[in-house]
């Protein structure tokens, strides 16, 4: 079974085989998503549901650039609960298995980094 | 916007790793210039710099894009803002898209092949609206005052003063001058040269349009309305909203129609034949007319409401022969225009010509001049106009014999004289046609020696 949590191959076609820019973008990935974390963190603590929702929603379309499928579901959840202010006992829980994730992905990604240089 | 040309298009997105997606994406294609910004606020600010083409984030962290997206279309409602979001809701999508969006993509697998196409849709729109800009522009400064309509005359200088004061309102207008005075010309000048200048200028001959057809061709109908409407039809009056109808020959109307037209003018809003629906139109209207409208009014013919309706301010064209040397001014304006259309040698009219178009009465008026210029470019040999080259062919018999401005005894002798040649010079016949003593023409008979008759 494949447990790996990232797939470039949507990188790979839309790069077209532009390695800098492969780079570039999981340079970027690395910076953005621990930032997003630490910032859905610090808006736990200040119950500002909304805005984790909005980061949340913001996050998307990065799973969908790496290849993240299976954890579509889970930034989903996040986006609706803090966007609607619904389930909001779930969201601190959800944000560390996202965090968790991104954490995993972004070791992957160290690795397919490593093999582009 | 053809291959190589540079196209401005400027990325609104605060996700740092889509913007990098997006930059990418876009920049694949060499002739892009791409710009980008992380907030609207910063978009809004660099609108000035005329972006070609906006791809804007939908979620923003300082305006929501739909603000954005408002504020763009209030400053030019002709960039086409494509919107790039994660929303899936189609209410927003449809949303957007009312607001003036040119597309709506959702971040996913198919971003990138659906973006490279609505660019790629969006730069054949973006030419095509400057192309229409460039020829609305080219139109205008073909009507520019003094351009299209020549003439230093004193009664011209009147008329240009009128039509400045109708460019700066939107007061309706009825030209009237006989016909060929340029009655549609100055409609055009007028439009041109309004607010209304970016909007269509639909002109319509009530003469030139059968009876049956007017109504429907003023005002549209539904499909099925009457035998033969076998679609819809969007009348003139809508086809001219937010710009200008001209109604040439506003006197042979109908006074049915009269009265819906009145309603028109009055509401501002019309109902197609056959249709239920209450259109609210925006038109500017200007009228002309070769016939003295108040006296079609007094005599029943035109109903007086929409007489006074359309009155507004009116601008009468003086006929051509009353308008001195701007005779020359358009007779050497027409054949500048033939030698360029015509690709030959710059002519010139000399001091003969001159004086004889000067002398003719031009019923046909400044049509007919130029009738009569093109002619005389291709009649004459050499690259000046001769006298003999100007072709009165249209000439009435009465006009002959007033345009030259001869005298009395002249005038005698030229009509003694045509009915001599038309009589093989049986003098008892002619002098008893005209009322004449025999006398009287043997008296003109020998004078005539010493006065050329011969230039009839």
């Amino acid at each position: 079974m494949n447990d790996k949590i990232i797939d470039l191959s949507y990188l790979e076609i839309i790069s077209e085989g532009d390695l800098e820019f492969k780079k570039e973008m999981i340079d970027t990935f690395l910076d953005s998503t621990s930032s997003y974390i630490d910032e859905m963190k610090a808006c736990i603590e200040t119950n500002n549901w909304k805005k984790i929702g909005d980061m949340a929603h913001s996050m998307k379309p990065s799973f969908t650039l790496m290849g993240m499928h299976e954890n579509k579901e889970l930034i989903l959840k996040i986006e609706s609960f803090g966007r609607r202010s619904e389930n909001i006992q779930k969201i601190p829980d959800l944000v560390n298995q996202l965090a968790d994730i991104i954490s995993k992905a972004s070791n992957e990604l160290l690795i397919e980094k490593g093999k582009l240089m | 916007m053809t291959t190589g040309e540079l196209v401005k298009i400027y990325i609104v997105e605060d996700d740092p790793l889509y913007l990098k997606f997006l930059e990418h994406v876009i920049s694949l294609n060499p002739d892009h210039h791409i710009k980008k910004f992380e907030k609207g606020q910063e978009l809004l600010n660099a609108l000035h710099e005329k972006p070609s083409i906006i791809t804007l984030d939908y979620t923003l962290p300082d305006i929501s894009g739909e603000e954005v997206l408002k504020q763009i279309k209030d400053y030019d409602t002709n960039i086409p803002v494509i919107i790039i979001s994660g929303q899936q809701e189609i209410g927003i999508a449809v949303q957007l898209l009312k607001l003036g969006a040119y597309d709506y993509i959702i971040k996913d697998e198919e971003t990138q092949e659906r973006l490279n196409y609505a660019i790629t849709n969006a730069k054949r729109n973006v030419q095509l609206v400057n192309e229409i800009n460039t020829l609305k522009k080219e139109i205008s400064a073909k009507y520019e005052f003094g351009k299209s309509i020549k003439g230093n005359s004193p009664v011209m200088r009147g008329v240009f003063d009128l039509m400045k004061k109708a460019v700066n309102t939107n007061i309706t207008v009825s030209i009237t001058g006989e016909t060929g005075t340029g009655k549609e010309l100055v409609a055009k000048a007028i439009h041109y040269n309004s607010r209304r200048s970016q909007n269509a200028f639909i002109p319509v001959n009530i003469a030139a349009v059968p009876r049956d057809l007017i109504e429907s061709e003023l005002f549209g109908h539904e499909k099925g309305s009457f035998t033969g409407a076998i679609s819809r039809r969007i009348g003139r009056f809508e086809e001219a909203s937010g710009g200008t109808i001209f109604l040439d020959e506003i006197a042979e109307m109908d006074l049915n129609i009269q009265a819906k037209l009145l309603r028109v003018i009055q509401e501002k809003e019309l109902t197609r034949i056959g249709g239920n629906q209450i259109i609210s139109v925006d038109v500017r209207i200007l009228v002309a007319t070769h016939k003295d409208l108040s006296e079609e009014a007094r005599k029943g013919n035109f109903r007086e409401d929409l007489y006074y309706r359309l009155l507004g301010l009116p601008i009468k064209l003086p006929p051509l022969r009353d308008r001195g040397d701007d005779i020359l001014v358009l007779a050497k304006y027409f054949l500048d225009t033939f030698c360029i259309e015509n690709e030959v040698e710059k002519m010139t009219i000399s001091g003969g010509a001159q004086e004889k178009l000067l002398k003719y009465p031009y019923p046909g008026n400044v049509r007919e001049l130029k009738s009569i210029i093109d002619l005389a470019a291709v009649m004459t040999n050499s690259g000046e106009i001769q006298a003999d080259d100007i072709n009165f062919s249209s000439v009435r018999n009465e006009d002959k014999f007033t345009y030259e401005e001869l005298t009395l005894k002249e005038y005698n002798h030229r009509i003694i004289d045509h009915f001599l040649t038309k009589y093989n010079n049986d003098v008892l016949k002619v002098s008893s046609i005209l009322d004449i003593g025999k006398s009287t023409i043997y008296r003109y008979l020998k004078d005539k020696k010493g006065i050329d008759l011969t230039h009839e």
